[in-house]
């Protein structure tokens, strides 16, 4: 009876004990508050650079739409906040994110190893391999070797820089830095550039082609902060939600030809 | 409460146990079902990525194993965390993870375990971040582990499956075992409780205007038992009740005759003795005085059967043997049948004696042997039978418990009708011409069975015969003389 006695208040102190050492443990997990803080404020403060192609741009009424403005929509719907989007330049969004401006980045990042060091990425939502895009008429390029010698146009700050300033056929001289997605593809259809470096082309009717296979495969990702973990399982919730759903894939088509 | 309220209710509870324990071998069933779904994921992809890695060589391209694994996780919404581990030195650490923050940790026993053993290593996990299941495999390069995979599945999906399968199932399950009942229950009232039912409101029927309607006696279940058994006690307790009445009846009827012969004897015997007297003493002619005295003595005779009838005669009771008597008696027998009549004898072996009125039971034969006669105008078979009888196994006699010896005297005539059998033991009754009989036979043969302890009973089919049965007690043999009859 004694020694049993004696056992039951040993597994007693022995649960008081994990409970001592689990508690800061539980402390440390409860403070990260990201989605809590986001929940009290009520809503969700997205940062993007928009127009970026069809992943953001402003619709004739001067409304920002495109496939990343619907999956923040999706994302805050879920948690029943409201969405606060805050355009900026693409080379300033890490930036606002870490000082706090804003709680996520949405706006076509693709992931990268770099990158997921020093921010949290969600699971991939978008397959964003890296093509050649040339007007219609073009016939002589055909892979990434034709390029030798053309001119390239690529967006600033992007995968598509970097790819072709690595690339063995691409002259630095003959590749042309955009800020302005709407301006190189302009100049791609009156033949100021030969071709540009893109991730997909709009539905909107253009007499733009993709050249395949592309040039690489990479994945868009939504960005936190790298301790905020409870939001971005949230996020994550939402991009699971929808992508199993098949609403992923609708938001894709209403925006892409494929 | 009715029987069938009870069924229901067994029902309604059997039902629900059923339900609940489908819905919960569904529930385990399911959830181990979604599990081993998602292990047979796990291992497929595991397989994949085990294929993209030939070398260890493959090692040094981390980005294109980090686009190998976003691919993966892109193509598996499920998967939310994949990392490759490689030993460094002595110690499992991650090289590459979908989480790069992870790379140079330490992995954690279950790739170690995998690692050192060459196997897959499943583990489930729980935390407030979700449930997952955890799938650490071998990397071979060259039939030499080369590193693990370690892929993290989250397992919210199962959850919303389970639901989803449940609520589906509970519904197909409640509405099969509901069905299923009520067919159950709407087969048992329709076989059981409804023929219960009419079985019941049968008997409701009899009780109160003593007519039993039809039942379905055919069945051959326990049900078609309770039918038959109920047609064959209502039967008989009709007759029993018919031959209550007649047995009252001739009670009353023999009171009161038994009163009236016992002062018309009396009345009789003064005019008879005087008469004889006056024939003794005085000279009036013969003329005169002898149907006085004819006349006295017919009264006399009558007198006699109303008493016998009454169950108020003389009897010197004896012990006889029956099957003696009767034999004694076949040449009387041949002379009063016709010729047309056979007659057939039939006796038990081992008859008992009974305690009866020799003189009596002769002409209690005598008189029934007439009567089949008479029944039997075209020729016949008359038989005369004697057999023992315990009424303990014979429900049909209104006899207390005891051995008997029934004498029964058997026609293929005409028969009667019940309502003729019925009335043919009353004084008086005949079916006969006015000046054939007297309708004091049967009587007599009634009041005589009932005066010795017995019974007689009618038994008659309409045009088939009349059986006349004589019940008279078994002799107590140690008290009498062993045999009176040689």
């Amino acid at each position: 009876m004694k020694s049993k006695k004696l056992g039951t208040l040993g597994v007693l102190a022995a649960l008081a004990l994990c409970w001592l050492a689990l508690g800061p443990l539980n402390q440390a997990q409860a403070a990260d508050t990201s989605l809590q803080n986001v929940k009290q404020r009520g809503a969700l403060m997205v940062g993007t650079d928009i127009p970026y192609g069809v992943m953001e741009f402003l619709d004739e009424a001067g409304k920002p739409v495109g496939i990343d403005i619907e999956i923040a929509n999706e994302i805050t719907a879920d948690l029943g906040i409201e969405l606060k989007l805050k355009t900026m330049p693409f080379a300033d969004l890490f930036g606002a994110l870490k000082k706090g401006e804003i709680d996520a980045v949405i706006s076509a990042v693709t992931i990268t190893e770099e990158r997921q060091k020093e921010m949290l990425f969600s699971a991939p939502y978008m397959d964003a391999g890296m093509s050649i895009a040339v007007a219609d008429t073009t016939t002589d390029i055909r892979q990434e070797k034709d390029l030798a010698g053309k001119s390239v146009g690529v967006l600033a700050g992007t995968v598509g820089e970097k790819l072709m300033t690595k690339s063995a056929y691409v002259e630095d001289a003959n590749l042309r830095r955009y800020k302005n997605n709407e301006d190189r593809l302009r100049d791609l259809l009156e033949g100021k550039i030969d071709a540009a470096i893109v991730h997909f082309v709009s539905k909107k009717p253009s007499k733009i082609k993709l050249i395949s296979p592309p040039l690489t495969q990479s994945f868009y990702g939504v960005v936190t902060r790298l301790d905020d973990r409870t939001l971005m399982d949230s996020i994550n919730f939402t991009l699971r939600r929808i992508k199993r759903s098949g609403r992923l894939e609708a938001i894709k088509r209403k925006y892409i030809n494929e | 409460m009715k029987i069938s309220s009870k069924i229901l209710g067994v029902f309604v509870l059997t039902a629900f146990g059923v339900f609940v324990v489908l819905a919960a071998s569904h529930f385990v069933r399911v959830r181990h079902l979604f599990e081993e779904d998602f292990l047979r994921n796990a291992k497929v992809l595991a397989h994949a990525l085990d294929g993209s890695i030939t070398a260890p060589s493959d090692f040094e391209a981390r980005g294109k194993l980090l686009t190998t694994i976003q691919k993966t996780m892109w193509l598996n919404p499920d998967v939310v965390r994949i990392d490759i581990n490689v030993p460094d030195g002595d110690v499992l650490t991650t090289l590459v993870s979908s989480e790069p923050t992870r790379a140079g940790r330490r992995a954690d026993a279950r790739n170690t375990e995998a690692f050192r053993d060459g196997t897959q290593v499943v583990s489930f996990q729980e935390s407030e971040r979700g449930k997952f299941v955890a799938l650490s495999s071998p990397i071979r390069s060259a039939k030499k582990q080369i590193g693990t995979f370690d892929i993290l599945y989250i397992l919210e999906v199962i959850d919303q499956r389970i639901y989803v399968s449940m609520i589906y199932s509970s519904i197909i399950y409640f509405f099969s075992v509901f069905f299923s009942s009520v067919l159950l229950y709407l087969f048992i009232r329709s076989s059981i409780i409804k023929r219960l039912d009419q079985l019941s409101q049968a008997v409701g029927v009899y009780g109160r205007e003593g007519m039993l309607p039809d039942v379905d006696v055919e069945a051959r279940d326990e049900i078609g038992d309770l039918a038959r058994d109920i047609s064959q006690m209502t039967a008989d307790h009709r007759e029993t009740q018919q031959r209550l009445r007649q047995a009252q009846r001739l009670e009353a009827v023999g009171q009161l005759t038994g009163g009236i012969a016992h002062d018309f004897n009396n009345i009789l015997t003064v005019i008879q003795g005087n008469a004889e007297t006056l024939a003794k003493r005085s000279r009036a002619p013969a003329k005169l005085l002898t149907p006085i005295l004819q006349a006295a003595q017919s009264g006399s005779d009558l007198i006699k059967r109303l008493l016998a009838f009454s169950r108020a005669q003389s009897l010197s009771p004896e012990i006889i043997a029956l099957d003696a008597l009767v034999s004694r008696m076949s040449d009387i027998l041949a002379v009063s049948v016709e010729d047309a009549v056979d007659i057939e004898l039939s006796f038990e072996d081992g008859l008992w004696r009974v305690n009866a009125d020799y003189g009596e039971v002769e002409n209690a034969v005598l008189n029934l042997a007439i009567n089949a006669r008479d029944a039997m105008p075209d020729g016949g078979t008359l038989t005369i039978e004697c057999r023992n009888i315990t009424t303990s196994s014979a429900r049909e006699l209104d006899l207390p418990a005891a051995d008997y010896v029934c004498l029964a005297v058997r026609d293929t005539g005409s028969g009667m009708s019940e309502e003729v059998a019925e009335n043919a033991f009353d004084p008086f009754f005949t079916t006969k011409d006015v000046n054939e009989g007297s309708g004091l036979g049967l009587s007599m043969v009634y009041g005589f069975a009932q005066q010795s302890g017995g019974h007689a009973r009618i038994s008659s089919t309409l045009g088939e015969g009349t059986t006349v049965s004589l019940y008279l007690p078994r002799a107590e043999m140690k008290k009498g003389p062993t045999a009176q009859v040689a």
